[in-house]
């Protein structure tokens, strides 16, 4: 850009430092300053100098002045980036009548440069009106302006762009923790209940054991005196048969707790696979496999006509498998279980209830059931209490949810939401 | 059937099991589905290898006897998938029946032994009627798997 320029407007052109020093090579030097001046010891530091003063630049306009060593004409503009100067572009090296011999002679003298090559190639230096330089160092004003304008956008987008690239670092890292924390917590769910799994092998074996041994006590006991069997009988009818249950069920109800929580680990490790669901299908073969109880139980079953959702079939299996063995699970004895199953297509999502006229859930409870390991009713029902737990997690990765309405004592409503199949706008 | 015993009372058991209660149950209950074979219980994976690969100090295995293997995965030391790995990478000793006896049923874990070419993976349940079912089937497996004899028997 400075090479055209100087070829255009016939004059020298340089771009240096803020302290004069060239950061270019000059186009279009003239000889006197480029074979002479600069190469005397003190015309150089003047040329700098100058450089410097005149390239100091001003929002208002070009410095015009002549040159601080050889007095030829030149003008200056500062290129500056974000507020910041950087660099002078410098033009000149033009003569008129205000530039004279005997001048030139003088300074000459004054640098120990040879007079008469001076005065030769003084005579070479391009002559140009005032009026025509003005024009030329105005041209440069505006051209200087825009490359710090342009410099100023660059620097705004690679700082634009480093953030970019830093957030995005930020986020993989995190990401990478995240996985490792999740590994970790696996790990020691895996390996604590595969630990505590393992006293509990002993309590429950040994338990068993020493129920044989209290049978073939008892058989040897047989001849014994009447006395001897009435004394004992308490403790070998009583107190060590029910110690041993105590513990065996105990070790038992440890063994599913255990399980329970190795299978909640596994439930994040399984493989998705998403696809367009037909939940009327779907929900069917739930039924299906869920037939005996329902029938068992005398409950009359709904459902509804069933809008599609996009997710994985066997994980959405899991969860309506779970919400209707629950609804079997509290339904109200006093009177015929009804459970509904109802759906409606929302804009992004389909939204499916499970409704059933069971005991319902005092308020209180409500945000209760979805914690690890809370039951409602331990002494009157079955499970582990980890099925709304593992729903709930399972709906985190499929992107869905889960809420619950309920009234005591007149059934409950759990409501699972899931993104809707793919076109289902489309249609709407 | 050269080189190949039935499984007779000459066979020895191999339990690896660094929980001592654990090993009393096993034997128990071998004993109680009716299998009367020796059983040599060795506390740590290191002492198994040592008596397979004939180190150290202590018992070592002796040519022409036939052996199964039960073995424990979590051990300290050497745990049971790494005895696993190691008696599979023996031309010899890979012919060893190993039937992995542990309380994960965790499907990588069973996955990974199946791989590495263990004979059988029975889970440790608390339950004991299962246990004691689980047993048996060992037994029954064991009475049907013809276990090659270990050390010069194999080859003609």
């Amino acid at each position: 850009l400075q090479n055209e320029f100087a070829q255009a407007t016939g004059v020298a052109s340089i771009i240096t430092h803020p302290d004069g020093r060239p950061i270019t090579a000059p186009s279009n030097f003239c000889r006197l300053c480029r074979d002479i001046i600069r190469q005397t010891d003190r015309g150089r530091i003047n040329c700098y100098e100058s450089d410097a003063v005149i390239g100091r630049g001003s929002s208002r306009g070009p410095a015009i002045q002549p040159c601080m060593s050889g007095g030829l004409w030149d003008a200056g503009a500062g290129i500056s980036v974000d507020g910041r100067h950087v660099a002078n572009w410098l033009i000149g090296q033009v003569r008129d009548e205000t530039q004279t011999e005997d001048k030139i002679r003088a300074y000459a003298r004054q640098i120990d440069a040879d007079e008469s090559a001076v005065v030769e190639a003084f005579y070479e230096v391009p002559a140009m009106s005032r009026e025509q330089f003005e024009n030329v160092a105005q041209a440069l004003f505006t051209l200087a302006n825009q490359l710090s304008s342009i410099a100023y956008q660059n620097v705004q987008q690679a700082r634009f762009i480093t953030d970019l690239k830093r957030a995005e670092a930020e986020r993989i890292r995190l990401n990478t923790d995240l996985a490792a924390k999740n590994a970790e917590l696996e790990q020691v769910v895996y390996v604590a209940s595969h630990d505590l799994r393992s006293p509990l092998v002993n309590i429950d074996g040994y338990s068993r054991e020493l129920g044989y041994a209290l049978e073939d006590l008892r058989e040897a006991l047989a001849g014994a005196p009447a006395e001897t069997n009435a004394a004992l009988a308490p403790l070998l009818d009583q107190d060590i048969p029910e110690a041993l249950r105590f513990i065996r069920a105990s070790a038992s109800k440890m063994d599913t707790l255990l399980t329970g929580l190795l299978r909640l680990s596994r439930s994040g490790r399984a493989t998705l696979t998403m696809e367009t669901l037909d939940m009327n299908g779907l929900i069917a073969n739930v039924i299906n496999s869920t037939e005996f109880q329902i029938k068992e139980a005398g409950v009359k079953l709904e459902v509804a006509d069933l809008p599609p959702c996009h997710t994985d079939a066997v994980q959405v299996n899991q969860i309506f498998s779970n919400l209707v063995s629950n609804a079997l699970k509290y339904l109200d004895p006093g009177r015929p279980g009804v459970i509904r199953i109802t759906g409606r297509a929302e804009e992004e999502r389909s939204v499916y209830c499970v409704e059933d006229n069971g005991i319902g859930i005092v308020p209180a409870h409500l945000d209760k059931i979805f914690e690890i390991f809370h039951r409602l009713d331990p002494a009157h029902s079955e499970g582990e209490g980890l099925g709304l737990t593992i729903i709930k997690r399972i709906l985190g990765r499929l992107e869905g949810s889960i809420w619950v309405e309920s009234n005591p004592g007149s059934g409950s409503r759990f409501y699972v939401a899931l993104p809707a199949g793919r076109g289902q706008r489309d249609i709407e | 059937m050269k080189g190949y015993a039935p499984m007779h009372q000459d066979v020895v058991i191999l339990v690896a099991e660094d929980d001592g209660g654990h090993a009393g149950l096993i034997k128990k209950n071998l004993a109680r589905a009716g299998i009367v074979n020796k059983v040599l219980h060795f506390k740590d994976g290191q002492e198994i290898l040592d008596f397979l690969f004939r180190q150290g100090d202590g018992r070592h295995h002796q040519s022409g006897t036939a052996y199964v293997l039960l073995l424990d995965i979590r051990m300290p030391k050497v745990d049971g998938v790494q005895v696993l790995e190691q008696v599979k990478a023996d031309p010899e000793l890979r012919k060893l029946p190993v039937i992995m006896i542990t309380t994960t049923d965790d499907p990588r874990e069973v996955e990974r032994c199946h791989a590495l070419g263990c004979s059988n993976y029975i889970t440790k349940p608390i339950d004991y009627d299962n246990f004691v079912s689980a047993i048996r089937q060992l037994g029954l497996f064991l009475a049907v798997v013809q276990v090659p004899r270990i050390n010069g028997e194999i080859s003609d």
